[in-house]
C-alpha cells in the first residue's frame, strides 16, 4: 500500500526529455536541540541529471552533508526531515517517493546500498574496525545482490580490484586498520560500488587524502561513474575538485541553493555575490606571494537565528538595503542552464533585472508575488 | 602473544614480590602479634611444651630477628606453598585458605557473569532509547546502584530473605550438606544459597557497567562507521548489535581494571556481613588478631587473583579488537 | 568579529550582538552555564550543599545530645509526632518488658502529650564551633513531672532484673545504667526521636547529624590528601616522562594490583588502636588517600601528556622556565577542570570507604560517631529484624554518595561536552 501511493506520488518526468535519478524539493532539515532550532537545510531543489556528476559547495556547516544524509533518511537525531519531497528514479523500476517511506521500513533499507549509496570524509573511520574489509563489503553484496556466500565474495574481490587495490582477494580477510587511508577509501568506494547503485553520494570523500591519492581516486570514481553509468553528488570544500570532477555546480549557503550552474559556466562567470567571493577565495597562480588571500568578510551567523531577507546579505558587499535584508530571493533561471536566487538578478516579481550590475541598489516597486517578507 | 605472556607474568611476579613485602611489613610493623601471644601462652603453659620447642619456634618464624630476615624467612616458605602457621587458628595457613579461596573466586565469577549479562542489554536498550522514561529509569537505578554500599545492600536483603523468603541466609549450604562430599543435590542447594551474595555483589558492577556501555554506545553510534553500516542497508538491529556493540565492548572490557577490584573488595566485605566460607571474614579476624601469616596469604591471593583477572581482561580484548595487538 | 557596514536594518544587528556575546565570555562562565543546564546535577549541588551546612550545626539541629544514655528508651521505635491543637506534639513513653521475646515494649501517652517547641534550651554546644550556646532549634521541653507519678519501689526491681536479662542478650550497659537512673530519676519526660532511638536510648537523628560530619568531611579531607600526592606525582610522571615516569607507573600498577578494601583493611589494621578520635580520624584519611590516589594520579598523567604536546609549554621551555615552573604554573591550572572532576568523583568513594571501614571495625572507633560506626550496629542482624530504623543512617550514606556521583557527572559534561 506504502509502495502504490508512492509510486503515484512520483512525479513522472514530464515527457521523458528530463531524465533525472533524483530530484529534492524544497526539502528541509531541521536539528531541534536546547538551544534552539537549527535549520540545516532549509528548502532546497535540486534534481540529478542521470549519469552527471553534481557538485555541491559551500563553507563548512551550509548543510551539505545534511542534504545527503536526508535522501539516504539518515539524518542524525535530533536531526528531523520536517518537509519536503525526495523522488528517486531508478534505473529499471517505477520512480518512488523516498520520503514516503519510515527510514527503518524495508523499502528504505532496499533504496539504501541497492539503489543509492554513500561514501564518507574520513575513510580512517568509515569502516568498521572489528571486520575484516572483505566481510562488510559482502554484508552490502548479501543484502542486495545475492544470497550466496561464494557468489558474494567472487563480486566482492572483483569490485576491489576494480577499484585498484592490489591483492583483492587476500585483501577480503584484511582488517582496515591495516590498510592506508587511500587504501580505506578505495575499498569504501568498492563498498559503495559493489551493488551498482544508481546514485553515489560522496560527501567529501577526498578531503582528508594528500594531493597525489586523492588525483588516484577522483580517477577511480570518474572510471566507474562512467562504467556503471551512475549519478553522482560530489559534496566538497575544494573548487578545484569540483572542477575537475563535475558537470554541473550548486552552491549552497545556510541551508539553501544560492546558485545552479554548468561547471564551465561558473567558473566563466560566477553570478551570486556568494559564489564569487567564494572564488576570489581560492589562491591563484601569479598572486602575489604575500597577498592577503581573499577572505570572505564576517563569519556565519549564529546557527540558532534565522536572518531575515536573504541569507548571506550581512556579509554581502552588494546587499541593497530595503530589499535585501527584508526578502527573500527565489533561485530562478537566469540564462536557460544557470539558476540564481538573487536581486541583482530579478526583481521581487521574479522579472529579470534588466542590466545587471554589481552596484545595482536602486529601490524597486512594493512587494509583490511570491517572495514573501521573511 | 608469547612475548607479552612472558612479560606480563614477570610482572606479576614483581607484583607479588612487592605486594608480600607491603603486606609484611604492614602487618609485621606494629607490636603485638598472634605469634607472640601464642608463644607467651606456650611459656606459661610450660608442661606441654618445652623451652627447646619454644625456641624452635621462635627461630622458625624469627621472633628475635630483624624483620628482612623475618621476610626471608617467611617468603622462601612461601614460594614452596608453605605460608606458614594460623596461630589464632592453630593450624597451617595453606590449609585454611583454598577452600575459602576458591569460593570467593566462585562467587565474584558469577557475579561478573551476571552483571555482564544484565549491563549489555541494559545499556544498549538505554542507548538506543534516550531520553525515554525506561531510559530515565536505568539512570536513576544506575545511580543508587553506585552509590549504595554493598555491605548495606548485603543487609537489606538479608532482611528481606529471612522476612520475605524465609530463608537462612549466612551461608553457602543448608545444614545437612554442609561438610557433605560433592553431589547433585548438594550443588542444588549451593545454588539456592549462593543468589543472594551474587545478586549483592553484581549490583554495584551492573550499575557501572551499564552507565558505561551507554554511554560508549552512544559515542559508537556516533562513529561514521555504524552509518555506513546504515547506509548500505542492514537493517537497524543488525546495526546496534553486530556493529555498534561489538565496538563498545571495548571500553566494557577496559574497565574490568576498575570492576575487578571493585568484585573482589565487595566480595570481601559482603561475606563478611552475610558469614559466608569465603576470604572475607577469616581475612578480618586475621587482620583483627594480628595473625599475620594467614593475614598476608590472603591479601596475596586476592590480588593475585586481580592480576590474572587483569590478564584474562587484556586477552579478551585482544580477541574483542583487532586493532589490539598483545605485543 | 564580523565587520559589517553600518546603517543595517534591526535584524543584522540583533544577529550581530548574540555573536559577539558568545565570543567574549571566558571559558569559565561557558562551563558554569552548561552546568546549570543540568538540572539533576544542579539539584544535587544543592542537596549536598545543604548536608554540609546540616553538618557544620549540627548540634544547633539535634534535639537531643547524641551521647545521652537514656536506658528507658532502649531501642525506642521512631516518635510519632501527634497534632495537639494542631502543634506537632509528642506523647511520653511508658516502657514495659515483653517477657515472651526478651524485647522492650512501649506504649504512648497522648494524654500527656507535650509540644515540639522551636528554640529551646538543651545540652551546650558551640554554635560552628564558635558561639557557646544552649540553644537548639526545636525539641521537647520537661514539663514538672505529675505528683503521684513516683515509681513504685515494685517497678523498679522489676526492671532491674530485666535489664539484668537484657545484659544477657547483649546489651552490657543496660543494666548498670538502668538501676542507677531508675532510683535517680522520677518519671520520664518525653523525648524527640526522629529516627528512634539505639541500644542504650541514644538518639539516633542527633547521632546521624554528628555522624555527618566525620563521614562528610573525612572524604573531601581524604580526597585532598589524595589530590596533593596524587597531582603533584600524576604531573611530574607526565611531563618529565623517561625513568621517572616509568617508576611512578610501575608504582601505581602494583598499588591498584592489590583490591581497594583489602588494602584499606590491611592499612587501618596496622594503626594503633589507642588514638584521640582526632589522630584516628586524620589517619584514617590518610589510609585512605594512600590508595586512593594512584587514580588521580593516572589520569592526570593521561591530560599533562596530552597538555604536553602543545604549543604553550615549548614556548614556555624555550622562555627559559624551570621545569617545577612549568608543571606548577603552566599544566596544573590548565587541568584545574579536571581535577575538579576526578576529585568530585572520587570523594564518593572516600565516604563509602570511610564507612565500610568502620562498618567492619577497622576505621572510625566509639565513641567516635559517623555513619559507618552507626551502621556497625546493624551487623546483629536479629536485632535490625526487630529494631529496622537502625539501618537509617544508611540513607545520607546513599544520598550524599548519589549526590556527589551526580555533582561529578554534570561538572565532567560541562567541562567537556563532546566526551
Ligand atoms: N547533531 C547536531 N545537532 C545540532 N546541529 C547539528 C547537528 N549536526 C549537524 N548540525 C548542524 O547542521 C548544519 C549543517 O551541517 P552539515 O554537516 O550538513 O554541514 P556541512 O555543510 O556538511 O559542513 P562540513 O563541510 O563541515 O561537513 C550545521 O550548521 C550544524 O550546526
Ligand atoms: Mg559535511
Amino acid at each position: 500500500m506504502v509502495t502504490t501511493s508512492a509510486v503515484a506520488e512520483a512525479k513522472v518526468s514530464a515527457n521523458g526529455q528530463v531524465d533525472n535519478v533524483i530530484e529534492l524539493e524544497d526539502l528541509h532539515v531541521h536539528f531541534h536541540t536546547k538551544l534552539g532550532v537549527v535549520r540545516a537545510v532549509n528548502g532546497v531543489t535540486l534534481e540529478i541529471p542521470r549519469g552527471k556528476v553534481v557538485g555541491v559547495v559551500g563553507e563548512s556547516g551550509c548543510g551539505k552533508s545534511q542534504t545527503a544524509f536526508a535522501i539516504m533518511q539518515l539524518v542524525p537525531p535530533p536531526g528531523r526531515i520536517v518537509a519536503g519531497k525526495i523522488v528517486l528514479y531508478p534505473k529499471n523500476g517505477p520512480p518512488v517517493n523516498v520520503l514516503r517511506y519510515d527510514r527503518n521500513s524495508d523499502e528504505m533499507r532496499a533504496i539504501r546500498g541497492g539503489h543509492v549509496s554513500m561514501i564518507f570524509q574520513e575513510p580512517m573511520t568509515a569502516l568498521n574496525p572489528v571486520y575484516p574489509v572483505g566481510d562488510q563489503i559482502m554484508e552490502a553484496i548479501l543484502l542486495h545482490q545475492t544470497t550466496d556466500k561464494k557468489e558474494a565474495a567472487a563480486r566482492a574481490v572483483d569490485i576491489l580490484g576494480k577499484v585498484g587495490l592490489p591483492n583483492p582477494k587476500r585483501l577480503l580477510g584484511t582488517y582496515p586498520h591495516e590498510l592506508s587511508g587511500g587504501m580505506r577509501q578505495r575499498a569504501m568506494i568498492a563498498l559503495a560500488l559493489s551493488c551498482t547503485p544508481d546514485l553515489l553520494l560522496a560527501d567529501e570523500p577526498t578531503t582528508a587524502l594528500d594531493v597525489t591519492t586523492q588525483a588516484q581516486i577522483l580517477d577511480v570514481m570518474r572510471e566507474l561513474q562512467a562504467e556503471i553509468g551512475m549519478s553522482i553528488l560530489f559534496v566538497t570544500h575544494n573548487l578545484g575538485v569540483i572542477a575537475q570532477m563535475a558537470d554541473e555546480v550548486a552552491v549552497m549557503y545556510l541551508g539553501q541553493l544560492v546558485e545552479r550552474a554548468p561547471v564551465e559556466e561558473l567558473f566563466d562567470e560566477p553570478r551570486h555575490p556568494y559564489t564569487r567571493a567564494l572564488m576570489r577565495s581560492i589562491p591563484h597562480l601569479g598572486t602575489p606571494r604575500h597577498a592577503r588571500l581573499n577572505v570572505i568578510e564576517g563569519g556565519l551567523p549564529n546557527q540558532y537565528s534565522q536572518v531575515p531577507g536573504c541569507a548571506f546579505h550581512p556579509r554581502c558587499p552588494v546587499a541593497q538595503p530595503g530589499l535585501c535584508d527584508v526578502y527573500q530571493p527565489a533561485l530562478r533561471p537566469v540564462t536557460p542552464t544557470v539558476e540564481v536566487s538573487c536581486f541583482l538578478y530579478h526583481n521581487l516579481d521574479g522579472t529579470p533585472v534588466a542590466a545587471p550590475t554589481q552596484t545595482a541598489s536602486s529601490g524597486t516597486g512594493p512587494p509583490l508575488g511570491d517572495a514573501l517578507p521573511a | 602473544m608469547l612475548n607479552f605472556l612472558i612479560r606480563r607474568v614477570s610482572f606479576m611476579v614483581i607484583s607479588m614480590i612487592a605486594i608480600s613485602i607491603l603486606s609484611f611489613v604492614l602487618i609485621e610493623l606494629p607490636p603485638g602479634s598472634a605469634i607472640e601471644v601464642k608463644l607467651q601462652q606456650l611459656r606459661q603453659q610450660g608442661g606441654d611444651m618445652t623451652a627447646e620447642q619454644v625456641r624452635g619456634l621462635e627461630e622458625r618464624y624469627g621472633i628475635h630477628d630483624p624483620i628482612q630476615v623475618k621476610y626471608w624467612k617467611w617468603i622462601s616458605r612461601a614460594v614452596k606453598g608453605d605460608f606458614g602457621q594460623s596461630f589464632q587458628l592453630d593450624r597451617p595457613v595453606k590449609s585454611l585458605i583454598w577452600a575459602r579461596l576458591g569460593f570467593s573466586v566462585l562467587l565474584s565469577s558469577f557475579a561478573l557473569v551476571f552483571s555482564w549479562g544484565l549491563s549489555i542489554p541494559l545499556g544498549v536498550y538505554s542507548a538506543t532509547h534516550r531520553y525515554t522514561l525506561p531510559d530515565y529509569v536505568i539512570q536513576v537505578l544506575q545511580f543508587v546502584g553506585v552509590a549504595i554500599p554493598q555491605f548495606l545492600l548485603a543487609l537489606l536483603l538479608l532482611v528481606l530473605a529471612s522476612r520475605a523468603f524465609n530463608q537462612e541466609v549466612g551461608t553457602l549450604f543448608s545444614q545437612q550438606f554442609k561438610n557433605a562430599p560433592w553431589s547433585l543435590p548438594r550443588l542444588l542447594d549451593f545454588l539456592r544459597h549462593v543468589w543472594i551474595p551474587v545478586v549483592v555483589l553484581a549490583v554495584g558492577g551492573t550499575a557501572g557497567l551499564t552507565r558505561i556501555m551507554r554511554a560508549n554506545l552512544l559515542d559508537v553510534l556516533g562513529q561514521q562507521y555504524v552509518q555506513t553500516a546504515r547506509s548500505k542497508g542492514v537493517a537497524e538491529h543488525i546495526v546496534i548489535w553486530k556493529h555498534a556493540v561489538r565496538n563498545a565492548l571495548h571500553p566494557l572490557i577496559m574497565a574490568l581494571g576498575t570492576t575487578l577490584p571493585l568484585l573482589i573488595s565487595g566480595e570481601v566485605i559482603i561475606s563478611i556481613v552475610l558469614n559466608l566460607p569465603t576470604t572475607g571474614p577469616m581475612y578480618l579476624q586475621a587482620l583483627l588478631n594480628k595473625d599475620m601469616y594467614l593475614a598476608v596469604a590472603f591479601l596475596l591471593m586476592l590480588s593475585l587473583m586481580l592480576l590474572i583477572g587483569n590478564l584474562l581482561a587484556d586477552i579478551l580484548l585482544a580477541w574483542v579488537d583487532p586493532r589490539v595487538r598483545l605485543e | 568579529m564580523a565587520t559589517v557596514s553600518t546603517g543595517l536594518p534591526l535584524g543584522g544587528v540583533a544577529v550581530q550582538k548574540e555573536e559577539s556575546a558568545a565570543d567574549q565570555v571566558s571559558q569559565w562562565t561557558l562551563m558554569r552555564w552548561r552546568f546549570m543546564q543540568n538540572r539533576l546535577s544542579v539539584g544535587a549541588l544543592v542537596v549536598l550543599i545543604l548536608m554540609y551546612l546540616t553538618a557544620a550545626v549540627a548540634p544547633f539541629l539535634s534535639p537531643n545530645d547524641y551521647n545521652e544514655l537514656d536506658t528507658d528508651h532502649a531501642f525506642a521505635a521512631p516518635t510519632r509526632i501527634k497534632l495537639v491543637h494542631g502543634w506537632p506534639s509528642v506523647c511520653p513513653l511508658t516502657q514495659t518488658l515483653d517477657p515472651d521475646h526478651f524485647k522492650w515494649v512501649y506504649e504512648a501517652d497522648c494524654e500527656r502529650a507535650v509540644p515540639i517547641r522551636l528554640f529551646v534550651h538543651g545540652a551546650k554546644h558551640r554554635l560552628l564551633g564558635l558561639i557557646p550556646t544552649d540553644v537548639h532549634l526545636f525539641g521537647v521541653v520537661d514539663v514538672p513531672p505529675p505528683a503521684e507519678a513516683a515509681p513504685s519501689a515494685s517497678k523498679t526491681a522489676a526492671k532491674d532484673s530485666v535489664a539484668s536479662l537484657l545484659a544477657g542478650l547483649g546489651g552490657q550497659n543496660v543494666a548498670g545504667a538502668a538501676s542507677a537512673q531508675a532510683e535517680t530519676k522520677a518519671e520520664k519526660p518525653p523525648r524527640l526521636f526522629f529516627f528512634g532511638a539505639d541500644q542504650q536510648g541514644r538518639d539516633l537523628f542527633s547521632r546521624v547529624l554528628e555522624g555527618s560530619r566525620v563521614s562528610l568531611t573525612i572524604g573531601i579531607v581524604g580526597v585532598i590528601f589524595s589530590l596533593i600526592i596524587g597531582s603533584l606525582l600524576g604531573a611530574f610522571s607526565g611531563y618529565m616522562g623517561g625513568v621517572v615516569d616509568n617508576a611512578i607507573q610501575r608504582t601505581i600498577e602494583i598499588i591498584r594490583a592489590v583490591p581497594t578494601l583489602p588494602l584499606w583493611a590491611a592499612f587501618a589494621a596496622a594503626l594503633p588502636r589507642t588514638t584521640t578520635v582526632t589522630q584516628r580520624y586524620l589517619l584514617i584519611t590518610i589510609v585512605l588517600s594512600l590508595v586512593g590516589w594512584t587514580g588521580l594520579a593516572r589520569e592526570l598523567r593521561g591530560k599533562v601528556l596530552a597538555y604536553r604536546a602543545l604549543d604553550y609549554i615549548a614556548a614556555a621551555r624555550l622562555a627559559g622556565s624551570s621545569h617545577l615552573r612549568i608543571v606548577l604554573s603552566h599544566m596544573l591550572p590548565n587541568a584545574a577542570s579536571h581535577i575538579i572532576v576526578i576529585a568530585t568523583l572520587a570523594v564518593p568513594y572516600s565516604i563509602l570507604g570511610e564507612t565500610s571501614l568502620s562498618f567492619l571495625g577497622l576505621g572510625m572507633l566509639p565513641p567516635a560517631v559517623s555513619w559507618g560506626v552507626l551502621l556497625r550496629d546493624t551487623q546483629q542482624i536479629q536485632s535490625v529484624l526487630i529494631h529496622p530504623w537502625m539501618l537509617l543512617p544508611a540513607v545520607p550514606v546513599i544520598l550524599a554518595v548519589a549526590c556527589f556521583f551526580l555533582l561529578g557527572d554534570g561538572l565532567r559534561d560541562a567541562i567537556d561536552p563532546y566526551s
